[in-house]
């Protein structure tokens, strides 16, 4: 096993991001246009700059796990005894609260706990959660699409649950309705046929899919996972073998990435 | 009488193995074995079960597949799962506390993925562990009612087969929400990752693909 490598297009993408301290709320928000979205750094009703850069530090030493060598963690197959260091999600928690006392912060009236509650575990958990797998969705969205050998080897994506819910979403009616909005039959037919989400990258239904089509306001905006908040569904790539074999490309025929500029997530919000 | 055959030997075999070499060039190969071992490491994630306890789940293995990415460095493909505790649950070995002078783990499904510090009515006491029948030292908490988390089958309708999560009240004492202690050794988890026959199978899945071309 060897030590860690960096997710660099995930920390790039989070590096890129520019800090938008704002008092507007989500629904607010979600009228910004989603390429400020994707290049900024905020959270909801968040004015103080110096909170969402403590987030911003938490998020890329997650994305990034420190490496250090401990001589009690030396093993046969780690002789060099490497150990990963760095915030968990509890610690990144623990963090964040601490900071928010430090600086005496105190949740408005009747509000303490609860999601407006900058200090809330709810609130912490979903901002350090959301931001974590933007980077993770962004860094596997460029790896999906920036090389054609890969779009040619892997011209698909399915949609796949990876983390269970108590109360799971209906994404198969999300998907039935996004592929209805941007007149992707194939998709559809997938899923009819086959019961799998599987479209091309190509598609528009992955941009469909994170605007909501179909009315759902809990979306980010992003072609690329976590297209909702705390949704637990993710994309995985699909073979050309498989993506022939599900219609969605006929043999031989040329794969195109999505039509999304890439370089735009390096950009700093204008 | 002598014979002789005259064998003409012409070269179709060079621009078909040029062809060959261009579709398993070294970044062709890894563009296929990246994204392919990529997605069987997910997919292994993606099968490892809830926490031993079934206490409700802090989808560690559901973020570890979220963080798992590869690389391509010169002759080789880097499969990177950039989580804290991957690496631990695979190799295992001893925790020991570093910045505290004892681990802390959880005892409760409340504690079950917080810190000790996020709790603010903790007490040291000696407590008897139910499931080892022993004294242990632990931080406790006077309760006069708490949740408890049972696990329930689902045995009917749409989401038959799952679990679920049902929460109890329960009166209690005091009640141990993290015992303490020196260090612990866990063992190493294989099954973390896939088999080295899973990752031959991989591999050659993806040189069938390109050869298939």
């Amino acid at each position: 096993m060897s030590d860690a490598v960096p997710f660099i297009e995930a920390l790039k993408q989070l590096r890129a991001r520019g800090l938008l301290p704002t008092s507007w709320d989500t629904a607010r928000l979600r009228e910004l246009d989603a390429a400020v979205r994707r290049q900024s750094f905020f959270s909801a009703q968040t004015t103080e700059t110096s909170l969402l850069q403590e987030y911003k530090g938490i998020i890329e030493n997650i994305v990034e796990p420190g490496t250090e060598q401990r001589a009690d963690r030396e093993t046969a197959s780690n002789p060099s005894g490497f150990t990963t260091t760095g915030f968990n999600p509890a610690t990144a928690r623990a963090h964040i609260k601490d900071f928010l006392d430090r600086i005496g912060y105190q949740p408005e009236k009747g509000k303490a706990g609860t999601l407006l509650d900058l200090s809330s575990d709810k609130r912490v958990d979903l901002v350090v959660k959301t931001n974590v797998q933007l980077s993770h969705g962004a860094g596997r969205f460029i790896q999906e699409n920036a090389d054609p050998d890969v779009v040619d080897l892997f011209p698909a994506l399915e949609l796949v649950r990876f983390e269970d819910r108590k109360e799971p979403r209906d994404w198969e009616q999300r998907w039935r309705i996004a592929s209805s909005t941007v007149g992707d039959v194939d998709a559809a037919r997938c899923l009819g046929l086959q019961g799998r989400m599987c479209a091309l990258k190509s598609s528009e239904i992955w941009q469909a899919l994170g605007d909501g089509a179909g009315g759902y306001q809990d979306t980010l905006g992003n072609p690329y996972p976590p297209f909702a908040f705390n949704s637990g569904m993710w994309t995985e790539e699909v073979s050309r073998d498989e993506a022939e074999e599900l219609g969605l490309l006929d043999k031989g025929e040329k794969a195109e990435p999505a039509a999304f500029s890439l370089a735009s997530l390096f950009s700093k919000a204008a | 009488m002598s014979l002789a055959q005259k064998i003409e030997i012409e070269d179709s075999a060079s621009p078909w193995l040029m062809e060959l070499k261009g579709q398993v060039s070294p970044h062709r190969m890894a563009a296929e074995v990246g994204p392919r071992c990529t997605r069987l490491v997910q997919r292994n994630f993606r099968q490892l079960g809830t926490n031993a306890k079934g206490w409700p789940s802090t989808h560690f293995y559901g973020r570890a597949a979220e963080a798992t990415n590869w690389q391509e460095g010169f002759g080789f493909v880097m499969i990177a799962i950039n989580q804290i505790g991957i690496r631990q649950r695979l190799e295992g070995g001893d925790i020991k506390p570093v910045n505290a002078g004892a681990l802390t783990i959880p005892a409760m499904p409340e504690a079950y993925g917080k810190t000790a510090g996020e709790f603010s009515n903790l007490k040291f006491a000696m407590i008897e562990d139910p499931e080892r029948g022993t004294m242990r030292p632990a931080l406790v908490a006077m309760r006069s009612t708490s949740s408890q988390v049972e696990r329930v089958n689902i045995t009917r309708g749409k989401q038959k087969g799952q679990t679920r999560f049902k929460e109890v009240s329960q009166t209690f004492g005091l009640q141990a929400l993290f015992w303490l202690a020196k260090g612990v050794h866990q063992e190493p988890d294989p099954s973390v990752m896939p088999t080295d026959g899973e990752f031959e199978h991989a591999f050659g899945q993806s040189v069938d693909a390109l050869l298939k071309e």
